[in-house]
């Protein structure tokens, strides 16, 4: 899995979801301490909840009465 | 600069309240609140539980920190929001809720920052206002309200924004960076991005804006209208609404326009693409009519995806150095008057097809590229397919054959205006079709009968690769001229072959032999067109005749091959009748008698055997002869030679008259025998040649070698052995090598001429010497 130590010290792991429809480019920014205490099944699980999240978002902006 | 630790829990951050702040973590409130120049800090300390942090827009920070209380969530609230000179780190974005409505403004502190949020679902607005120092993100950031860019620099990176708007139109300096990043926008009913004015701004990497609102209403774009591909987004609707795509304003530009997932109308004002076009493929997509066009103005190549919609707007391609490459079929129309123009650039049929009422090109320099593509024309008129502007138009076949077809079935015009087209011109409909300049066609065709194709009188079409004019029984295409003079139709070589055509006023030629077959009709006032059908190439093989046949005939036309012509046993013949072309001959067998003549080039092989009269080869042309014996009681092989030619293996065996080889040229004759009861060995030479192996057999009559002019020869092995008649070898001797030589005729020195062993029991063997 590949990440990045910022300059603060934090990790930062990029990742990319799409659902076909909608494609997210964000990055877990994570302590050190977190990211070693995370396996990677778990860090892929935080992605795709990350993922979810975000396409939640999405459809309840879609939902939204037209914003005039 | 300090650093200012919130704690306390809930509480309001605002200019003067110290009622949350520290000066350490979890230390003692009191200390003064925050300014530009204090780090805020929110962590575990902060509250031993859920606490709530309401801003006021007169909060003031550097670098904006927030982690978790102990338990519970930490929520920002309220309507104003913080001013931040600095970064901003969420770092436990499971622990926070942002409800607050504020508007976050960046504003310049004392060096670069990051914003990290790691996609924290905010509902506040941002705004970019500072001037000289770059914010980039360190995350996706997501927010439910306005981003503005009014001042400095904002770096995507590789990261997801999404918004529910952009603002981006205060006509400062201001660069949105892009990276690999993109911008996500939700929103609807308003003006989802707005770069209205785009004086100061800049863009890098590549901007990519995603509309994914999926449901009704309108959703307006403005990229101002100054076009420019450096200004220009790429604009692609991922959310499967059904809103209405509105413009800003007429004019308005676009890198890429990426309609794949709307599922509603487009805009109607005119608009520029200088990237891919790709139209929705979903139903209820819809391109709204208009007059207004769209223009495409690509510097590179890209791509035209239609997924079977149809546009009924005006195309212009004007682009200088772009290429547009079709990725499926291109329809414009149905309004007759819709026009598709090419100023500048290359369209790349792709082989696909463009179907356009109607056709023009304009001021620049454009190339219509077929590669197998189509270009119909479908509407009627003087100005259907207007080539107005030919200067530097060029036309590209590319792989296979294009065509532009004029469908319509009312009357219509091909204004070529003198251009080449490499492509098939296709009579499409019912309607005449009238071509107008002294126009260059790979092919002329028509797919419709009885249909009139007229040209302009006093000018030359030409073709290049073919004429494929023809109609049907009952059904002719008239061909003639618009007025009452002929023109003329050329094509350089070959030979056209079409029928049932009405002809008039049309002149043929160019080098093609023009056949317009036994059902066309000749109009009057017409030259080079032959009313018949042309002679067809054939390739004959494997003509025999056995046994006691009459004769096997073979008469050729026109270029052709024979092989393997035979006649066996008592045959009457095998003729093949040399045409006024090319034959090749291979393969002959004659078992019997004949006289023959074939003439041609190639490799001519003719054998005759037992009590055959003579085999005869004349040669007129370049050819090897080899192989031509004749054994048994033969008359003789006779070869005459008049051109460049070798002879070899040329034998008379048995009681055969003699073998003869003339020769007129230079060439090598070798081999050239008589065995047994022959009448002569004879070689006669007019020119520079290398006879060698001259000889005969056994009862010979003579071995002649002689050379009839002055020219060099070498002669070599002439020989007669057993009762030959005569050895002679025949030249001319040069005076000047002895001065004391005077001709001898032999009838002055008859010993010398024949000497037989009975005349002198001495002789054994006379050497030529």
């Amino acid at each position: 899995m590949d990440y990045t130590v910022l300059e603060s010290g934090l990790i930062s792991v990029p990742f990319t979801r799409t659902n076909g429809q909608y494609t997210l480019q964000d990055a877990l920014v994570l302590p050190r301490s977190e990211f070693e205490s995370l396996s990677e099944t778990e860090i892929l699980t935080m992605q795709d909840e990350r993922f979810a999240a975000w396409v939640a978002f999405l459809i309840e902006a879609s939902n939204a009465p037209p914003r005039e | 600069m300090a650093d200012r630790y919130w704690v306390g829990g809930t509480g309001p951050w605002n200019a003067t309240s110290t009622a949350n702040w520290s000066a350490t973590s979890g230390g003692a409130s009191g200390a003064s609140a925050p300014t530009a120049a204090d780090n805020v800090i929110f962590n575990s300390a902060s509250g031993a539980t859920s606490y709530v942090v309401t801003p006021t827009s007169a909060a003031l920070c550097k670098d904006f920190s927030v982690s978790g209380p102990a338990s519970g969530t930490v929520t920002f609230a309220g309507t104003g929001a913080p001013r931040v000179a600095g970064s901003i780190l969420f770092s436990t974005p499971g622990t926070m809720v942002w409800s607050n409505t504020g508007n976050i403004i960046l504003q310049d502190g004392t060096a670069n920052s990051t914003i990290t949020t790691n996609n924290l679902a905010m509902t506040s607005a941002l705004t970019c206002q500072r001037v000289t120092f770059t914010t980039t993100l360190g995350s996706a950031f997501t927010t439910s309200d306005t981003l503005t860019l009014t001042t400095g620099t904002l770096d995507l990176s590789s990261y997801t924004l999404t918004c529910f708007n952009v603002v981006n139109n205060s006509g400062s300096t201001r660069r949105l960076a892009f990276g690999t990043g993109k911008i996500v926008v939700t929103g609807n009913g308003t003006t989802v991005y707005s770069q209205s004015v785009v004086t100061g701004l800049t863009y890098t990497g590549t901007p990519l804006v995603e509309l994914s609102y999926s449901g009704a209403g309108t959703v307006t774009v403005n990229t101002s209208t100054s076009a420019s591909a450096a200004l220009a987004i790429s604009l692609k609707l991922t959310g499967a609404g059904t809103y209405t795509l509105a413009q800003g304003a007429a004019g308005n530009f676009f890198m890429d326009l990426d309609f794949s997932g709307h599922q509603g109308p487009t805009p109607s004002g005119a608009y520029t693409v200088y990237g891919n076009y790709t139209l929705s493929a979903a139903a209820g997509f819809s391109v709204t009519a208009s007059a207004s066009a769209i223009t495409f103005a690509a510097t590179s190549s890209k791509t035209i995806t239609s997924n079977g919609y149809t546009i009924d707007r005006p195309i212009t391609f004007d682009g200088a150095g772009g290429t547009w490459v079709l990725q499926d079929a291109f329809s414009v129309g149905p309004t007759a008057t819709r026009v598709v123009t090419q100023n500048s650039g290359t369209l790349d049929l792709n082989g696909k097809t463009l179907t356009t009422p109607l056709y023009a090109t304009g001021a620049g320099t454009k190339n219509l590229t077929f590669n197998g593509g189509s270009l119909v024309v479908t509407a009627s008129g003087a100005t259907a397919f207007n080539n107005a502007a030919p200067t530097n138009y060029t036309t590209t076949a590319g792989t296979g054959t294009g065509t532009i077809s004029m469908t319509s079935a009312s009357a219509k015009t091909f204004v070529g205006a003198g251009s080449t087209f490499n492509a098939k011109l296709n009579q499409g409909g019912a309607g005449a079709l009238t071509i107008t300049g002294a126009n260059t066609f790979g092919d002329i065709s028509n797919t419709v009968q009885p249909a009139t194709v007229l040209f302009t009188a006093a000018t030359t079409t030409t073709f290049l690769n073919g004429f494929s004019l023809r109609g049907t029984a009952g059904n002719l295409i008239t061909i003639g001229s618009v007025t009452a003079a002929s023109h003329t139709l050329s094509k350089a070589s070959g030979t056209i072959s079409t029928d049932y055509l009405s002809i008039s006023r049309s002149t043929a030629t160019g080098g093609a032999a023009w056949y317009c077959g036994n059902n066309s009709t000749n109009g009057g006032n017409n030259s080079g067109w032959i009313f018949s059908e042309p002679i067809t190439a054939v390739n004959v093989t494997g003509v025999n005749a056995a046994s006691a046949v009459g004769s096997a005939s073979v008469n050729i036309g026109i270029d052709a091959l024979v092989t393997g012509t035979s006649a066996a046993t008592a045959t009457g013949s095998v003729s093949v009748t040399g045409p006024p072309v090319i034959v090749a001959l291979g393969g002959w067998d004659r078992s019997y008698g004949w006289g023959i003549g074939p003439y041609g080039t190639g490799s001519i092989s003719v054998e005759a055997t037992a009590a055959a009269g003579s085999v005869a080869i004349v040669i007129s042309a370049a050819a090897a002869v080899t192989g031509v014996p004749a054994s048994g009681q033969v008359g003789s092989p006779d070869i005459n030679i008049s051109s460049a030619v070798d002879v070899a293996g040329s034998q008379a065996l048995g009681q055969v008259g003699g073998v003869n080889v003339t020769i007129d040229v230079d060439a090598a004759a070798t081999g050239v025998a008589a065995t047994g009861q022959i009448g002569a060995t004879r070689v006669d030479i007019d020119y520079y040649v290398f006879p060698t192996g001259v000889s005969g057999t056994a009862v010979t009559n003579s071995v002649f070698a002689g050379v009839v002019i002055d020219c060099d020869v070498h002669v070599a092995g002439v020989q007669a052995i057993g009762y030959g008649g005569k050895v002679l070898v025949w030249g001319q001797i040069i005076p000047d090598q002895s001065p004391g030589w005077s001709e001898i005729d032999p009838a002055d020195a008859p010993g010398w001429t024949q000497i037989v062993p009975s005349q002198s029991s001495n002789w054994t063997e006379i050497i030529a010497a």
